[in-house]
């Protein structure tokens, strides 16, 4: 999909200034985070942080890590990686857990980690950001938009915010909201059958990465096959070469390995019953035979134009559940080269156990009383009323343009579904501000691709008309990266109960002993600190000094 | 599992692989696919059978993906020469596909999740065809069972028992044996059109037939069975529609694969293959066939009646004649005759009810197949022979089956085969009506009614709902519970050898629950893992008399037995059906006996009557070289000396003559160092005594027994009350139930016209001496029954005004009496106790009756102690009945 042929071709000059804009942009981004980060204390937000921190210390060490629940493998695989390499560049010495347990003083090391996560999840932002306007980039095939993508991102609070954190939903997001995305997009305009087929898995292997870090990520499948099922009937007319649909040799040979895969995986993991839950086991190898058979039916073909879509869509949904088994078994590949072989079964157990038999853990997470739906999906709005109202009233003005392709306008309302769809996930659960990256991204990439549409719409009236909407709107949108300290500011200083000394029960337990931490970790710090008063006076003495806080 | 699903997959794409070489439509590539795959299972079953290697998961698997590979390369290299290509023809009404689709796609997903869902469940293929697939895979053949029972191996036919083997072989879940016939069930409607299309009839009409078949009640119903039936049906129609293509376009392909489709149906079930040995005669005599290909379809044919023909010659002399009894060749009375004459029009009505799958109507499109079968044959007959040839087909075989409804009950799945014959007609009828509007209508009508019904029975079966799997509330009751004791000695081995004396249709019950497990059907004791012996529950209580009517058993105890014998395991019972089961370790000369296998099993039946005198076989299970012991028999004549018949010295068989008055069979196990008797046990023709019969009392509202092995729960109990237990033969003991707290409180709920409560109960005491019930009702004590002696069963009964709103009931155990202290007294007084020793009476009677009539006057005293109270949660009353009855005014 490009814009219509009469836009001009932007110049050097224009060029230039807007990568500067998104290249400021960026180190401002990255300063903001790094600023803001080097200014709170290491030990508040540890909940899931520290989780994050010790099982990829473990992973490591060879050890399994601890009680799954929102899975993360992505972010901790990452980071244990990022240790590796830092351990490698000789920049961080206390990488495995068994150095943890061996280092002199075990809380200058967790310091030192968490601020090396922190740095680590910053360039995770970074790179987010980069995969967005590329996404967008390749959408409206325009330089300038995707710089414009910079800088609405780099204006996002939510999506900032993660810099100071180490925690799933950023991959979460990354993997399911922009890469699936992204595949599901080039796959739906792909005229080759065989590409299409190739753009569809990954789009999968992306939901099943986005579905890894976080249980919501399975949402995003959803809606990768909302837009595979949608985009055949919105033919663009500035197509020159019809979308195909998917080859048949490429989704069999891809569905059968996939599927046989999977069942080799279960296969392995069968001789210990206790590693998988029975209906985890039901559930994929029901999965792993309806992908490796359903191909099949291809073979039957269709005569007419409904049942040809719908075996199409049919392929594509097959594909795309492909792609999902294979972001399992990949993962258990991957698992086996940082991992012995029992430590990565136990692993993907515990993993496989939580992403596809989620029911219980779902049940306790969104126990009625919990949180009213209501008044968190509310705070949702609050926190950025403009944005939410400003952008559903965007995309429904762009899907009112008859003059902006279907296919575009559908694709900017099947984003304003993702932001809502997420709030209302989301709002199931009490609201945490790492949870704004959700709805806030995919609201800003409107903005994006409303631009896109808007000066498209213009040019096309106005053909020899300069490019300003969007270095107006980049102008505008660096004043509002300007702003993101006061966004940012609530966020970060909103609850500081956990900075005072000396520091609350809650975050000795998730520094010390909260049993989803490994064993490995529990017993160093068994052994180091014998008892949790031991080490909540330990604690509390080197952080009284107030160099060893930040 | 996942290692059959492994094969399973890869099967799947080899033999469409191969079929795709072979064929040219994509849905006679499915059908051809279907015929690979079943005979290569079928294949393997066969060549790895010689060698015992059945049950071994990896040789099975290489076997099998070996032939499947072979089969593709020869596909690669020997495709089908090119054919000329069958005629384009429009294609089925856009709207009528997508109909067809967005109904039958739901149904197959919910007969999916019933299938995974429950376990198989009928009551024939649990009887028969899975023990029998268990067997093969211990047994690690196909050929030449030693049945445990006669109706697990005699029937010959195992074409589709082969693909339950093939599941088997991986110790695969249960449940997984339903997927089979649902994907027979989509190759029926796949062979239901190609049929129809082949034979020339139009896209729509044939998309109308398949629809039809495929939402007709016995053929969804038995979707999720382990019935034979459905895919032996779906591959003889596939054959039929192959054998037409080979007619029209002269293709040996098409040959080869409707005589393999014939074969493997025929091969699965006795009335295909007498449709299929019928159809391929009236055929070859007809000269319809083409000349070529003859020899590649009788090759298939052949193969495919392979496993059938040897299992036939192996087992023609010892199976036969069991089988004969099997089928209980008796005529009907003219009731279930009538009924099973009129059972598809009166079943109609039961869909509306709770059908399962043994009691489903044929629903309204199974009706509107036989009355196109019946226009086909009528109002068509000249003007298209074809459907009136499959119309005279499926006609024929439906009289045949009531003609056979004489002797033979009818079940929906007997009818499948005639419905699936007869929808192809469907497309025949709707080609003749005109104009095409009103086809479609009328198909559309049709089609939505049969959905209809088809929904009905998904949703409202009783057996399997599909609502309960989103309701547990709705699921049916629980499967049979095998008994703890039998679960746990079963559970513990790795090969169970079972040996019964008849059909035993519970068997798979107990093998279901332990299939990992590896059987044998040795039906003698085997020293080779642990022998599970199996024994009607009748055989227990026979009589000399009653030996004619079939064998007794006798649990002979043998009290000091040195090494284990016979355990008695638990009884299973399903309505009229009680089976016993008893078992034996197979090194049991070697181990020591515990006090519930100290006894040994006699199984006494009666083979032949010569003259005045019956020839007996008494067999012996239990009796251990190291023993040191031995049976003998002896008759009891009415008149004269006893006579020894026969004598065992450990386990075996022995024939004997029997006098002709026989009374009375006696049995003693004899020491054979000393000649001591060591254990006795008697057959007497007298019927063990029987629970006196009561005339029912025709005031009664309501009669709860809670003595039985599943007691209702209208009246609710107290948890003091154990569970049901027993029966215990080795102590003599029926179906019991403990009193293990010292108040059982029945609590009776407000009852509409109860105006009064009777309770009767027969109890007896356990270890103590002595105890005292109390029996109230609603606070009031009715009376106190004193049990005096731990050996009697006291029969107790009371009736009582009832209460308008609850009745609560309560059955204590109440203080005993101080008790005087007769050995304190004897103790106190040494002349007393040299006096009663000399009058050699028992200490305690002799010296309360000294204190009575010599002690008290002289002023002797004597104290009184309290009884000791039996622990909060001993076991206090023993019950083999306890009834609460409601009576009217």
């Amino acid at each position: 999909m490009t814009l219509s042929p009469s836009a001009p071709v932007s110049g050097h000059t224009h060029r230039a200034v807007l990568a500067t804009l998104a290249v400021v942009s960026l180190v401002l981004a990255w300063t903001w985070m790094w600023l803001i980060s080097a200014h709170d204390p290491w030990y508040r937000n540890t909940d899931m942080n520290i989780h994050n921190l010790a099982d990829a210390l473990s992973l490591n060490s060879g050890y399994a890590p601890g009680v799954v629940d929102q899975p993360a493998a992505p972010t901790k695989f990452l980071l244990a990686l990022d240790y590796r390499i830092r351990n490698a560049l000789g920049l961080l010495p206390t990488w495995t857990l068994k150095r943890f347990a061996r280092s002199a003083e075990p809380l200058r090391e967790l310091a030192h980690l968490v601020q090396v996560g922190r740095e680590h999840s910053r360039l995770l932002v970074i790179g987010f950001i980069l995969c967005a306007a590329g996404f967008v980039w390749d959408i409206t095939r325009r330089f300038d938009l995707g710089c414009f993508t910079i800088v609405l991102l780099c204006g996002s609070s939510g999506l900032l915010f993660h810099g100071l954190l180490v925690r799933p939903e950023l991959l979460c997001l990354g993997f399911g909201g922009v890469l699936a995305l992204h595949c599901a997009w080039r796959g739906t305009v792909s005229s080759q059958p065989a590409l299409r087929s190739l753009w569809m898995f990954l789009a999968g292997v992306c939901a099943g990465l986005a579905l890894l870090s976080k249980l919501p990520g399975l949402f995003y499948l959803a809606l990768v096959f909302a837009w595979c099922a949608l985009a055949p009937l919105l033919p663009s007319a500035d197509d020159k070469v019809s979308p195909a649909e998917p080859s048949r040799g490429w989704t069999s040979a891809l569905c059968l390995v996939t599927g046989l895969c999977t069942l080799v995986l279960l296969l392995v993991m069968a001789p210990d019953q206790t590693r998988l839950n029975p209906v985890t086991t039901l559930r994929l190898r029901g999965m792993a035979t309806f992908v490796a058979l359903l191909p099949l039916v291809t073979l039957a073909g269709a005569r007419n134009r409904i049942m040809r879509y719908l075996l199409g869509r049919g392929t594509d949904l097959v594909l795309l559940l492909a792609g999902l088994l294979a972001a399992f078994v990949g993962w258990f590949g991957l698992l086996q080269t940082v991992l012995p072989y029992d430590a990565a079964m136990v692993c993907m157990g515990k993993i496989l156990n939580t992403v596809v038999y989620p029911d219980p853990l779902l049940t306790l997470l969104t126990h009625p009383g919990t949180a009213h739906r209501t008044q968190e999906a509310l705070k949702f709005f609050l926190e950025t009323p403009v944005l939410i109202v400003g952008t559903t009233a965007l995309a429904i003005t762009v899907a009112s343009f008859r003059t902006v392709p279907l296919r575009w306008r559908a694709f900017i309302l099947l984003l304003l579904v993702q932001g809502l769809g997420m709030m209302l996930l989301m709002s199931k659960r009490l609201f945490l501000h790492q949870y704004s990256a959700f709805v806030q991204v995919p609201f800003l990439l409107i903005w994006a691709l409303s631009f896109a549409a808007l000066q498209d719409r213009w040019l096309s009236r106005n053909p020899t008309a300069p490019r300003w909407p969007v270095a107006l709107a980049t102008m505008a949108t660096l004043f509002f990266v300007l702003t993101v300290p006061i966004a940012l500011n609530p966020k970060y200083n909103g609850f500081q109960d956990d900075a005072a000394l000396p520091v609350r029960d809650l975050t000795l337990t998730f520094l010390y002993d909260h049993d989803a931490h490994p064993p490995a970790y529990l017993a160093a710090m068994k052994k180091r600190y014998p008892t949790r008063a031991e080490f909540a006076a330990e604690l509390n003495r080197f952080l009284s000094d107030p160099s060893h806080r930040h | 599992m996942d290692l059959l699903l492994i094969h399973l997959v890869l099967l799947v794409w080899l033999s469409v692989g191969a079929a795709a070489r072979w064929t040219d439509h994509p849905a006679d590539r499915f059908l051809a696919a279907g015929a690979l795959g079943w005979a290569n299972l079928v294949a393997t079953a066969l060549l790895v059978s010689p060698f015992h290697r059945l049950g071994q998961p990896p040789v099975f698997l290489a076997v099998s993906l070996g032939l499947a590979l072979t089969t593709s390369l020869v596909a690669v290299f020997r495709p089908a020469p090119a054919a000329a290509p069958a005629p384009e023809s429009p294609a089925a009404h856009p709207g009528l596909q997508l109909a067809a689709l967005v109904t039958l796609v739901p149904l197959a997903l919910a007969s999916a999740a019933v299938a995974v869902s429950y376990l198989p469940s009928s009551p024939d293929m649990l009887a028969h065809e899975l023990p029998r697939a268990l067997l093969q895979v211990g047994e690690g053949s196909i050929f030449a069972l030693q049945a445990p029972g006669a109706a697990q191996t005699a029937i010959p036919l195992c074409n589709y028992g082969l693909l339950q083997t093939g599941a088997l072989v991986y110790q695969a879940p249960l449940t997984t044996l339903n997927l089979f016939n649902l994907f027979g069930w989509g190759l029926a409607g796949l062979a239901v059109h190609r049929f129809c299309r082949n034979a020339g009839w139009s896209s729509n009409g044939a998309l109308f037939a398949a629809w039809c078949a495929l939402t007709t009640t016995p053929v969804l119903a038995h979707a999720v069975t382990t019935d034979h039936r459905l895919s032996a049906a779906a591959a003889l129609l596939a054959a039929l529609a192959f054998a037409l293509d080979w007619a029209k376009r002269n293709r040996s392909a098409s040959a080869a694969f409707a005589g393999l489709l014939a074969g493997l149906a025929g091969g699965s079930t006795p009335g295909v293959l007498c449709v299929v040995l019928g159809t391929s005669l009236s055929a070859l005599l007809a000269g319809r066939l083409p000349r070529p290909g003859r020899k590649v379809a009788l090759l298939g044919l052949a193969f495919g009646l392979l496993p059938f023909a040897i299992n036939l010659v192996m087992s023609v002399g010892t199976h036969l004649p069991h089988l004969l009894t099997v089928l209980q060749l008796t005529p009907r009375n003219a009731t279930s005759l009538s009924s099973s004459l009129l059972w598809p029009l009166w079943k109609v009505a039961d869909v509306l009810l709770a059908p399962t799958e043994d009691s489903v109507g044929l629903g309204l499109t199974g009706l509107a197949c036989l009355v196109a079968a019946g226009l086909s044959l009528t109002w068509l007959g000249a003007r298209n022979r074809l459907a009136a040839v499959l119309a005279a087909l499926a006609l024929g075989w439906l009289a045949i089956l009531w003609g056979a409804g004489c002797w033979l009950p009818i079940s929906p799945g007997a009818l499948l085969l005639v419905v699936l014959l007869a929808a192809p007609t469907l497309a025949a009828v709707v080609d003749r009506l005109r104009p095409p509007g009103l086809t479609l209508a009328l198909g559309i009508a049709i089609a939505a009614g049969g959905m209809w019904s088809a929904q009905l029975y998904v949703w409202r079966n009783a057996n399997r709902p599909f609502a309960a799997l989103f309701d547990p509330s709705l699921a049916p009751s629980k499967a049979l519970q095998l008994p703890a004791l039998l679960n746990h000695r079963v559970g513990q081995e790795q090969r169970i050898n079972f040996s019964t004396d008849g059909d035993d249709p519970l068997l798979f019950a107990l093998m279901g629950r332990q299939h990992q497990l590896r059987f044998g059907t040795q039906n003698q004791f085997t020293l080779d893992g642990y022998n599970v012996i199996s024994r009607s529950s009748r055989d227990r209580q026979r009589t000399v008399r009653q030996l004619a009517d079939g064998p007794a058993y006798l649990l002979i105890a043998f009290p000091d037995k040195p090494t284990a014998g016979v355990e008695f395991l638990g009884s299973i019972v399903v309505g009229n059906l009680s089976r016993d089961y008893l078992g034996i370790s197979g090194a049991a000369d070697r181990i020591l006996p515990i006090t519930a296998n100290r006894t040994v099993l006699l199984t006494i039946t009666r083979i032949s009557q010569a003259g005045d005198q019956a020839v007996l076989r008494a067999n012996l299970v239990g009796l251990n070289p190291h023993d040191h012991a031995r049976l003998e028999i002896w008759s009891e004549p009415g008149d004269g000396p006893r006579t020894l018949l026969a004598t065992l010295t450990a386990h075996g068989t022995q024939d004997f003559r029997s006098p002709a008055e026989l009374r009375r069979l006696h049995m003693r196990i004899v020491s054979t160092a000393d000649g001591r008797e060591l254990g006795t046990a008697e057959l007497t023709d007298q019927a063990v005594a029987a629970e006196e019969v009561e005339k029912p009392d025709p005031r009664r509202l309501f009669n709860v027994d809670f003595v039985t092995p599943t007691p209702a729960g209208l009246i609710e109990c107290s948890p003091g009350l154990t569970p049901p237990e027993g029966p215990f033969p080795q102590w003599g003991l029926p179906l019991i139930r403990w009193a293990r707290e010292n108040t059982i409180r029945l609590q009776v709920p407000p009852t509409h016209g109860l105006a009064r409560l009777r309770l009767s109960f027969n109890a007896c005491l356990h270890l103590r001496e002595r105890a005292i019930m109390e029996i109230a009702a609603n606070g009031q004590v009715l009376r106190r029954l004193a049990f005096n002696d731990p050996r009697t069963w006291q029969s107790f009964s009371v009736d009582f005004p009832a209460l308008p709103g609850n009745n609560v009931i309560e059955l204590r155990d109440a203080l005993l009496p101080p008790e005087p202290d007769w050995a304190g007294y004897l103790k106190r007084y040494p002349d007393v106790k040299r006096y009663v020793e000399l009058q050699h009476q028992s200490p305690r009677e002799g010296a309360l009756e000294h204190y009575k009539y010599s002690g008290q006057p002289e002023g002797r005293t004597m104290d009184f102690i309290p009884p000791p109270r039996p622990a909060p949660d001993a076991f206090f009353f023993m019950f083999r009945r306890l009834r609460v009855e409601g009576l009217h005014p």
